[in-house]
């Protein structure tokens, strides 16, 4: 029992992380149509990038990680502006977007292995002392990784209903041409979700460098069937059904590893493909959904 | 430096390599399918010609798998295709049957994710993190120094190779392949004309699957080692990108994007002087290397070095004009222009 | 109303879509060598009755039956591979093939077996010849023929509507079920694309069913004529008669 609450404790870290990485994920594939297979690499990034300016420029902590964030939201809103929208206006087929993708992912992680080498690093939030909390025992840092998925999912909650910049994202996710007659500005907007879904990328990856001991380029990369199978459980392009299933793939991953250490994935990518075939509207809408395309 | 056997060594990288790409260039160049699953085959290739080859485990040495035999010279290589046939069998059927499109991609990109964590984290399945080493390399009784063994490994490579080439431009070439291409640009209308979609995509997977297993297993039979990192998920990326680089559809084109990116990619990396000196530096310019010339192809020219050609029948009775009388033309010379501008028409519809 | 000359008719075939009911409880029967037409305002269930009758979707009930053998629920290559061809309302040509190779990959052929393909090409060698041949008349008398080695997506709307009916005749079918052919056709072309079915009708003698919404056409091609409204099948009879049919009428005006 004891093994089992503190196997769950760390489930909610990691579906922390996870829900911050697949809301982003999730909505570049819904909203934005793209599956974004670079998304993990650029969490390393903004991991490295505060590495970077705390310790060798010293800034202060909560800055660096404030620009950290911010540069891989713009990347990614770079990325979708610059090399995507334009490769798909001169007809490049879906897949080859893919590939082009993945190109930018491998441009990022080799990248980074070039310039800081095969090295570890460690970024320290807070304490490391234990301490135990309804029968779990969670360092302060990871309570801070679980304290910030809660309050950026609460926000996000927020901007989506009551901001009209979240209304105009559900009705873009509904059908783009509709909400264009009707005023919005689709391309304006969805270059605003790449940077909000950029940032949740940075933000999820700088959290995950947190809760790893210590990490490396290619720290991020095992996270990418379960952000995959967290989009496709929840419902692609829903944010609210990433959420639920990072939760339930979070606890169910870490729940299996007490069987076996590489089960855990297995479980998750076979919910994720089983999902995906037999209800791809995800576990959390209803069958009618993507004729409501709600968010 | 023995230019004469690094020579043969580029040789024989640039065959293994060939088998593959020959083999995603079936799969995703003539039927369109973007099944990543080709990786799990070479990897799969590769197990199987070492575990046949290697002998069955030995308790307390630091390779551990499962079952194994001393099989002599062909069996080993000849059950490894059969093996990739199987894989590609086993993933067709789970996925072809229903899924298109970027479904297919990321549910085959899924299970390459799945079964690669598999194996790489069970130790006693197939070697796991570690793998295999000391795999036995065929024909070595055909010579005796390095530089001979050298040729004829290449020679070894070469012959299946060019064996697998003429597989495919003989697929391509034949009406099964026009089936495969009709089903790529149109798979409704196909359907409607009575092509046999998931026959055809099934045949096709699994004649890629076992080139791309013979891939694997050369590649194991070369290196004598086999880990899983040769064929990770990253890998996928280098044998599309050799696809894009050459031009897809067109099996020389096919060679051309492996010798471009195995040879001139792979060993141009070689020679620039601050990158030899670090090995880690080396792969990882590499790597970035081919991800900016992947981009910059599919930016700048989509279709590739050697597009696909226009089909065309050489020695058809059709050099007969347009109105039953001999032209009087030689075989294989096109109709008269004539003909062709519409001015002596045949054809009252014009553009 | 089928009789031993039907070659296709369907039975109380039902087909919902979540809770709307596209193709509701609806029969008909085309009798051989006919054209016969289906027309019937938007949404009348023409489209989908046209992918139960071709197999691309299956009815949740009823009976389909083609030259006399039950089809229902064949998938769509099964019962093209029987006779019936259809096409489409969209230009489907295969566009990055020639116009020769469109044609070339109609019919069924040995070489499409892997072992013929690949190991025993003998086997196919000759019927590759015999189908270029008859490629290229067809091409002569589509009009097709300058145009042989072009990409069929570079044609015009019109060339590549006669192209489709050219690819389908090479399939050899008993029976060719044409879903608004005259789409995408400027106006000035379309009595070519209509002596053409004529012409495939009494020349070779294959039975057509055509789904078309200009009433010329359809009083111009069609013997009889099929009228749908709101999934079901309320009118059979020439042109004349469905004028004069005041269900047919109420359903056109209302």
């Amino acid at each position: 029992m004891q093994l089992f609450l503190q196997v769950t404790g760390f489930g909610l870290v990691d579906a922390s992380i996870l829900a911050l990485a697949a809301v982003g994920f999730t909505l570049q594939w819904g909203v934005g149509k793209f599956i974004n297979l670079a998304y993990v690499y650029l969490m390393m990034l903004s991991a490295f990038l505060d590495y970077t300016l705390t310790q060798t420029l010293h800034l202060e902590f909560w800055l660096s990680a404030a620009l950290s964030i911010g540069a891989v939201g713009l990347v990614s809103m770079g990325m979708n502006h610059y090399l995507v929208l334009p490769l798909a206006r001169r007809g490049v087929r879906f897949f080859d977007l893919l590939i082009a993708g993945f190109g930018v992912g491998i441009v990022v992680e080799f990248g980074l292995q070039a310039i800081y080498g095969e090295n570890f690093f460690q970024i320290k939030v807070a304490g490391t002392r234990p301490l135990k909390i309804l029968g779990m025992h969670l360092t302060p840092s990871q309570l801070v990784i679980i304290g910030i998925a809660v309050l950026v999912m609460v926000m996000l909650h927020v901007l989506l209903t009551k901001t009209d910049i979240g209304r105009a994202i559900r009705a873009i996710s509904v059908n783009p041409t509709l909400a264009q007659s009707c005023g919005v500005r689709v391309d304006f907007v969805l270059n605003l979700l790449w940077l909000m879904s950029g940032v949740l990328c940075g933000l999820s990856g700088l959290v995950l460098a947190f809760d790893t001991s210590l990490f490396n380029s290619g720290t991020s990369a095992v996270e990418l069937p379960f952000i995959l199978a967290i989009a496709m459980v929840g419902g692609i392009g829903s944010a609210y059904g990433a959420m639920g299933a990072a939760l339930l793939i979070g606890l169910v991953s870490n729940w299996v590893d007490i069987v076996n250490p590489q089960y855990g994935i297995v479980v998750a990518v076979f919910a994720g493909g089983l999902v995906l075939l037999l209800r791809p509207e995800g576990l959390f809408r209803s069958p009618m959904a993507s004729l409501a395309g709600s968010v | 430096m023995n230019w004469v056997f690094y020579a043969t060594t580029l040789g024989t990288v640039f065959f293994i390599n060939l088998i593959l790409i020959l083999s995603v260039n079936l799969q995703l160049g003539l039927l369109g399918l973007p099944n990543l699953s080709f990786i799990i085959c070479l990897g799969a290739g590769a197990y199987v010609v070492s575990i046949f080859s290697l002998g069955p485990a030995v308790p307390g040495s630091l390779q551990q798998y499962f079952f194994g035999a001393f099989l002599p010279f062909p069996i080993p290589l000849i059950l490894a295709a059969l093996v990739g046939v199987a894989v590609a069998f086993i993933v067709g059927a789970l996925v072809l049957y229903r899924m298109r499109g970027h479904t297919l991609a990321v549910i085959t990109l899924i299970i390459v994710l799945v079964v690669w964590s598999v194996i790489n984290g069970t130790p006693n399945f197939l070697g796991g993190a570690n793998g295999l080493f000391g795999i036995p390399q065929p024909f070595h009784s055909l010579a005796g120094t390095t530089l001979g063994y050298g040729f004829v490994f290449l020679g070894y490579v070469a012959v299946l190779g060019c064996l697998c080439f003429v597989f495919n431009q003989r697929f391509f070439k034949s009406p099964l392949g026009r089936a495969a291409r009709a089903l790529r640009e149109n798979e409704q209308a196909a359907v409607a004309l009575g092509k046999d979609a998931y026959r055809i995509r099934l045949i096709a997977v699994m004649c890629g699957g076992a080139m791309a297993a013979l891939s694997g297993a050369l590649l194991a039979q070369y290196s004598m080692i086999w880990t899983p990192s040769p064929w990770s998920l990253d890998e996928v990326f280098p044998a599309i990108g050799a696809m894009i680089v050459g031009g897809r559809g067109n099996n020389w084109g096919a060679a051309l994007g492996t010798f471009f990116v195995s040879i001139v990619i792979g060993q141009g990396i070689q020679w620039i002087p601050f990158v030899s000196s670090d090995p880690g530096l080396g792969s990882a310019v590499q790597w970035i290397g081919e991800g900016v010339i992947f981009i910059g192809f599919l930016w700048f020219r989509p279709r590739g070095l050697l597009p696909e050609r226009k089909a065309r029948w050489d020695h058809s009775p059709r050099r007969v004009g347009a109105f039953g009388e001999a032209d009087g033309s030689r075989p294989g010379e096109g109709v008269r222009p004539l003909e062709r501008s519409g001015l002596v028409s045949d054809s009252a519809v014009s553009a | 109303m089928t009789t031993s000359d039907t070659v296709l008719s369907c039975e109380n075939v039902t087909l919902a879509f979540g809770g709307l009911r596209a193709v509701d409880d609806a029969s008909l029967s085309i009798q051989r060598g006919t054209i016969t037409g289906l027309i019937g305002p938007n949404g009348a269930g023409k489209s989908t009755m046209v992918n139960i009758l071709s197999g691309q979707l299956r009815p949740q009930s009823g009976r389909v039956t083609f030259d006399t053998a039950d089809v229902t629920g064949f998938q769509a290559h099964r019962i093209a591979q029987r006779g019936l061809i259809r096409t489409f309302q969209l230009s489907s040509e295969f566009a990055r093939m020639t116009v020769l190779e469109n044609l070339m990959v109609a019919p069924r052929q040995t070489g499409e077996r892997f072992w013929s393909a690949v190991f025993y090409r003998r086997g196919w060698r000759d019927q590759e010849y015999e189908l270029l041949a008859r490629a290229e008349n067809l091409l002569r008398e589509f009009g097709l023929f300058s145009l042989a080695d072009e990409y069929a997506g570079n044609l015009s709307g019109g060339q590549r509507r006669l192209l489709e009916l050219a690819r389908a005749l090479m399939a050899e079918p008993r029976m060719l079920l044409l879903d608004e052919p005259l789409a995408g056709v400027a106006p000035g072309r379309t009595g070519q694309v209509i002596d053409h079915i004529v012409q495939i009708n009494q020349g070779r003698s294959v039975t057509v069913l055509i789904v078309e919404h200009s009433m010329e056409v359809i009083e111009q091609l069609c013997s009889t004529v099929l009228v749908m409204i709101q999934g079901q099948v309320i009118a059979e009879g020439s042109m004349q008669q469905l004028r004069e049919n005041p269900r047919v009428l109420e359903a056109y005006i209302s």
